[in-house]
């Protein structure tokens, strides 16, 4: 985009009425020594510059002085030289482009990266021929090319979630994690804060939880194929980005190609089709489209378990008022099937699935108002019909069933088993507006950058919602029940936001790179500028500074929300269903049904701090980058807070030998509560290398080291209910919660073969998990904190009460092997890629994961019994072929 | 406490066969000669248990019983508060004399057995003689669990069905006893040398001491649920009659009104006092205070170990005897062995018979107690499983 801005800035050439001009001029020529037509030549000093014509010819007056000069043209490698233009003198040079990349049947393969990063935001950016050459079927296979995720198989068996600059912590430290990492396509976030899929799970304990509301999108219904290219961020982001935590995934799908391209992928467990190309339909309108068809199964030996997914995209890009003005419009279509259909031998008879589809259209404007103003417009329709169902045979205690709706008492009935079935239809909508201005001027001697947006995002839910019998219901186990719930009165989430960002380039004594941006966001129920949620002020500030020419330091600070999904605010309520009068010898019992909402007014949206120091030394042909960060997560999302619920029973007689209290109900639920902190702290370190000769070998090493820690407030270690003779009543001791340390170091070795001439492109990849360990915090602490009383409610001790604890129910001991720590240390893994040109059109990949078979047994330090978990992924293998079908459209076209 | 008309019949058409048989054997032995009557003489026979505390080392009621070895004549005489036997009119000869009793109490039954092998006893006529046997003692529980179903229905057509569960007790003794706030509790893994018991679940009989009565010979029924759990898994059974019952009021649970609830001590989880259909412990325990000794680590009541009247220790794989829960002194060994959701369950064999009452084996090993029966009999004792 950036080098069609500058291709117009060449076209509209600003000549200088200066006093005394020089004259540069010259060609610009292919490696075959043909004319490069549309080459820009740009001199940074002054950002003007003009375009090559079509002899590759160009011609420029200049005022005399020295300029470094900048000549690009996509795909070629730039090139950038101090120049002298002298008083009335003619300069005139030829340069010679080299390819940046060259094509193994369709995979791009880009030469060199750049040894030092280029932006000032940390940042992983990963080609089309990188996820190719991976042969990766959806994002998250693509994820493991940063540091610190560990190596996997492919696969899309069960759900995936994107964590950035995390380890695994479990449960919603976990969810907070996914949440807060925003996946773009082609400049749209992606959201999961309408997904109310909620409690689709029953206890039958076959599968997992399909679902992903409160957590990170489900990666699966992203295919890998159509992928341009992945940039995951991070650092600090710019502050046109909002609504995230802990980082952001951009995707940006293909368009405006000119080939067809058909490939089919195969392993064991997987199988892919794939084909997209596009059409030039007049000299404004572009059209491309991809397809694709994946089917995965977890066990081959259970084929009723399987996941397949269609995905079609139609992007039509046009050009208009002399290429000022560029539209795309984007349909994307994902349908996912993930199914558990009936196993024979199950006697539950489950049969779960979980069919989603999702229709997107994203309108996406860029206007060119001068040479340094530019408008853009994104608006993008999200439609996400998600449909979870569950069938099951339930069997339970023998217990009763109720259909009332409202509060009251009524007649219920006994049951024992039956034939359930959940039907949960969501029918999620998300309407996201975006306009943003960029403008570069200069003042006070420095280059300004400057964008200033707003965004504007309404998401809700009209879904049938939860569908079922309610003397059928999913669960009848206990007596807090659920009932069925549309979901089309559910209010929905606005978030409205401003930003404005200035990327400052200037010298003050040494060069240096300022990027200062704010962002507002208000997050609230249906309205604009709603502020139910919160209203957060999100400063972002990334340095850049370069003492010299081979060394830059970068610094960064920045705060970003996220709010709270709709499942959060809005979960379904609790129907607390009481036997009044129980007595099955007479088949009679009478229910009052008391409902309580798991609402919580007071939830706001998160928010995270984030601190990051780096710097970046070339040696020779070595890049070294070394950067330390810092992100904590407040106001983390967690269901904690007990809510105490007490009932008495209506006519239940309070008889001598009964224990107290024993016509009642006591019980407590929890709600979501802003009570999670989140803290990550880690060093990463990057060592590239440029090609090393004769072999043109080239070496990454990326080693990742990272701490997590996070603790939830208002969230106890409760013992269960015990009798305190003192007190004479039932109490439940609670203390102050165990948590959880954990640390992880992997070095990723990565060596890459490109030979041009072959047409090969080999790589080997280690992963070396240096360590990876855990202890638990808190486990001295051994006295009662408090202790919910008979009625569910909370009481404290005081630190004086504390201090005289006799009494043994308020007093907890670990054995030591809780204290011991895990630590899986030095656990090695190989993996091998090879792709290689078939003929001029086809290709064919081969990979092996794990290669040398090595799985390591770990055994389990904090265990009495000797128990092991074996590592590392299976040895596994698979092709791909690919092949460009050109041809079959030529004939038509011609 | 109701009697049970299935054990009425089973002792009418067994027992009485097997009662004919041995008068018939005692019968033919006796030969048909009378000595002179001025030859007879009396004698008298305290029994001592040296086992017992001072108090109790005279045995009474005991029953000794005197054989003529040549005249095969036979004299039984029951000790009185003393501990002595009188007998008179006896023919002097070589006798074989044997004393057998036992002392009762609510935990345990203590059997005594003593015996004078061979003893040549000729005196004067009308002389009267002292005798001592010295007795050894064993002891048994006096209640005991006489059959658990812990493994469930069969899958059809409703699959994990285990809410027929049950418990019975027996009262092994010769004396009434009463159930009243005995606990009933399952034991965690993992305290195996400790003197504590530490319940997941601990239930109580009601009463205040004398409301429920179990006499001799009778047995009661706990069931998780009173109901007649046949209909939904074809293969389970009826415990409408059961005796007591385990109501959750706040769990959503069924009550069957006609059936005594028991009284909830101690409930870490579940919707149910649900056994385990793979390996648990159950203990019949009498403890005065059951929250003197508090809680565990992990929310399990402690109950002492010296209070457990009887105890059963299973699993489904009789290999992890080193995985016990209950220590050898109230069950040495482990039984179980069968698979879930089979309708089996676990019986204690009879040892004998005495006076038409059965007396179950109690060993305290429950390896050599135990038998797997099928189906369940909830609220009588199978006789043919005998042999």
């Amino acid at each position: 985009m950036i080098k069609k801005w500058l291709s117009l800035l060449g076209i509209s050439v600003i000549l200088f009425a200066a006093e005394s001009t020089a004259t540069f001029k010259g060609y610009v020529l292919d490696e075959q020594k043909k004319p490069l037509a549309g080459t820009n030549i740009i001199f940074k000093e002054t950002l003007t510059g003009m375009a090559t014509d079509k002899n590759g010819y160009f011609y420029m007056k200049m005022p005399a002085g020295s300029y470094t000069v900048n000549i690009s043209f996509m795909g070629y490698k730039t090139i950038e030289e101090t120049i002298i233009l002298s008083k009335e003198k003619v300069l005139e040079k030829n340069y010679h482009m080299i390819l940046e990349y060259f094509e193994i049947g369709g995979i791009v393969v880009q030469a060199d990266r750049e040894l030092l990063p280029t932006e000032a935001e940390t940042k992983t950016r990963i080609s089309s021929g990188e996820i190719e050459h991976l042969q990766a079927s959806n994002l998250s296979d693509v994820m493991q090319l940063t540091p610190g995720a560990r190596f996997e198989n492919p696969g899309m068996a069960g759900k995936k979630q994107a964590a950035i600059r995390a380890a695994s912590a479990g449960g919603a430290a976990d969810d907070n994690e996914y949440f807060g990492a925003q996946i773009r396509v082609d400049n749209i976030p992606l959201s999961n804060n309408a997904n109310l899929q909620m409690d689709t799970k029953t206890t039958t304990g076959s599968g997992d939880l399909l679902t992903t509301e409160n957590s990170g999108l489900d990666m699966r219904q992203i295919p890998a194929d159509n992928i341009e290219s992945v940039e995951i961020i991070r650092g600090i982001p710019s502050s046109k980005y909002g609504d995230l935590t802990s980082g952001i995934i951009n995707v940006t799908t293909k368009s405006e190609i000119s080939s067809h391209r058909i490939k089919f992928k195969y392993n064991f467990y997987n199988q892919e089709i794939n084909m997209g190309g596009g059409f030039k339909l007049s000299d404004i309108n572009h059209l491309d489209y991809n397809l694709n068809y994946a089917y995965s199964i977890r066990d081959k030996r259970i084929p009723e378990e399987n996941y397949s997914r269609i995905a079609g995209q139609l992007v039509l890009t046009s050009k208009l008022m002399q290429n000022l003005y560029t539209m795309k419009n984007r349909l994307y279509y994902t349908r996912a099937f993930d199914e558990r259909s009936l196993r024979e031998d199950d006697l539950n008879l489950t049969e779960k699935y979980n069919r989603d589809y999702t229709l997107r259209f994203a309108h996406q404007s860029k206007y060119l108002i001068s040479t340094t103003q530019k408008l853009e417009l994104d608006i993008s329709a999200n439609y996400t019909k998600q449909n979870s169902y569950t069938k099951r045979l339930v069997s339970t205690d023998n217990t009763y069933v109720t259909d009332m709706m409202t509060e009251g008492t009524d007649t219920g009935m006994y049951v024992q088993h039956y034939i359930s079935e959940l039907f949960v239809n969501g029918e999620a909508y998300n309407f996201y507006y975006n306009l943003n201005y960029a403008q570069t001027f200069e003042l006070f001697n420095m280059d300004h950058n400057f964008l200033a947006g707003a965004t504007f995002r309404d998401e809700y839910n009209l879904g049938e919602g939860r569908v079922f019998d309610p003397l059928k219901p999913p669960t009848a186990s206990g007596n807090m029940r659920s009932r069925p719930r549309p979901y089309d009165d559910i209010p929905g989430l606005a978030t409205s936001s401003i930003y404005i960002e200035d990327k400052i380039k200037g010298t003050l004594i040494k060069p240096f790179q300022l990027n200062l941006g704010a962002r507002i966001e208000a997050y609230g129920k249906d309205k604009l500028l709603a502020q139910d949620y919160g209203v957060f002020f999100n400063p972002r500030l990334n340095l850049v500074l370069y003492p010299t020419k081979t060394t830059q330091i970068r610094l960064g600070y920045g705060e970003t929300s996220k709010a709270p999904s709709m499942a959060m605010l809005h979960p379904n309520p609790i129907y607390l269903d009481v036997d009044d009068v129980n007595n099955i010898v007479d088949s009679l019992v009478i229910i009052s049904t008391y409902i309580y909402s798991k609402e919580n007014p007071n939830l706001k949206a998160s928010n995270q701090v984030k601190w990051e120091a780096s710097i970046d030394q070339r040696i020779g042909d070595i890049g070294i980058s070394i950067t330390g960060y810092s992100n904590t997560t407040y106001n983390g999302f967690a269901s904690t807070g007990k809510t105490p619920i007490f009932v008495y029973k209506y006519d239940y007689t309070l008889s001598e030998i009964d224990p107290p209290i024993k016509d009642s109900i006591s019980t407590t639920y929890s709600i979501y509560e802003n009570s999670l902190t989140l803290e990550t702290k880690g060093i990463e370190v990057s060592i590239k290398t440029k090609p090393i000769t004769p072999l043109n070998l080239r070496l990454r090493i990326q080693a990742a080291y990272s701490y997590t820690y996070s603790w939830k407030d208002n969230s106890y270690d409760y013992r269960g209910y015990v009798l305190d003779p003192i007190l004479g009543q039932d109490v439940n001791p609670f203390f102050s919660p165990i948590t959880m340390e954990r640390e992880k170091c992997y070095i990723n070795y990565n060596l890459d073969l490109k030979v041009k001439e072959l047409g090969a492109w080999a790589t080997i990849s280690a992963q070396q998990v240096v360590f990876e360990k855990d202890h638990y915090i808190g486990l001295d602490d051994s006295l009662a904190l408090g202790y919910l009383n008979v009625y569910g409610e909370q009481v404290f001790f005081t630190e004086s009460e504390r201090a005289t604890i006799t009494n043994r129910s308020y007093k907890r001991t670990y054995d030591d092997y809780w204290y011991l720590e895990e630590n899986r240390k030095n656990i090695w893994v190989f993996n091998l890629r090879v792709s290689k040109s078939l003929g001029k059109a086809s290709e064919f990949s081969f990979f092996v994961n794990n290669f040398f078979n090595s799985r390591p047994l770990y055994q389990r330090q904090r265990t009495t019994t000797q128990s092991y978990t074996m590592e590392n992924p299976a040895l596994y293998f698979g092709i791909e072929v690919s092949s460009k079908i050109d041809q079959l459209f030529q004939r038509k076209g011609n | 406490m109701r009697t049970h008309k299935n054990m009425k019949k089973i002792i009418k058409h067994h027992l009485a066969p097997l009662c004919f048989l041995i008068l018939f054997i005692i019968l033919s032995c006796t030969q048909n000669i009378t000595p002179p009557a001025s030859m007879r003489f009396s004698v008298e026979i305290t029994v001592l248990d040296t086992s017992a505390s001072d108090s109790d080392s005279l045995v009474s009621a005991a029953l000794v019983v005197m054989q003529s070895i040549s005249y095969g004549e036979i004299h039984e005489a029951l000790t009185n508060s003393q501990g002595i036997a009188s007998f008179t009119n006896l023919i002097p000869d070589r006798y074989n004399i044997l004393a057998s009793g036992e002392r009762v109490s609510l935990s345990e039954i203590i059997i005594i057995n003593g015996q004078l092998q061979d003893t040549s006893l000729y005196i004067e006529e009308n002389d009267t003689l002292d005798l001592r046997i010295i007795t050894q003692t064993s002891r048994s529980s006096a209640l005991v669990i006489s059959e658990i179903y812990y493994s469930g229905a069969p899958p059809n057509p409703v699959p994990q069905y285990f809410h027929d569960q049950f418990l019975e007790i027996y009262n092994n003794s010769s004396a009434t006893l009463y159930l009243d706030s005995l606990i009933i509790a399952d034991v965690d893994y993992g305290h195996y040398e400790d003197s504590v018991i530490y319940a997941i679940h601990a239930y109580m009989f009601p009463g205040d001491g004398d409301d429920y009565p179990i006499n001799p010979g009778e047995l009661i029924v706990i069931a998780q649920d009173a109901i007649d759990h046949s209909p939904a898994p074809i293969h389970s059974i009826n415990l409408l009659d059961a005796d007591f019952e385990y109501y959750l009021s706040d769990k959503g649970d069924v009550d069957n009104v006609n059936v005594t609830n028991m009284l909830q001590i101690h409930h870490k989880y579940g919707i149910d006092f649900l056994y385990s259909v793979f390996k648990d412990a159950l203990v019949l325990m009498h403890v005065k205070d059951p929250y003197k000794l508090g809680y565990g680590e992990f929310n399990e009541l402690l109950l002492p170990k010296s209070a457990v009247i009887d105890g059963i220790d299973y699993s489904d794989n009789l290999a992890e005897i080193d995985h016990k829960r209950l220590s050898p002194d109230i069950d040495g060994g482990l039984t179980g062995g069968i698979p879930s959701y089979s309708n089996k369950s676990l019986e204690r064999y009879i040892d004998r018979i005495e006076d038409g009452r059965i007396i179950l084996m109690d060993n305290n090993n429950s390896s050599l107690d135990f038998h797997v029966l099928h189906p369940p009999t909830p609220g009588y004792i199978e006789m043919e499983a005998e042999e």
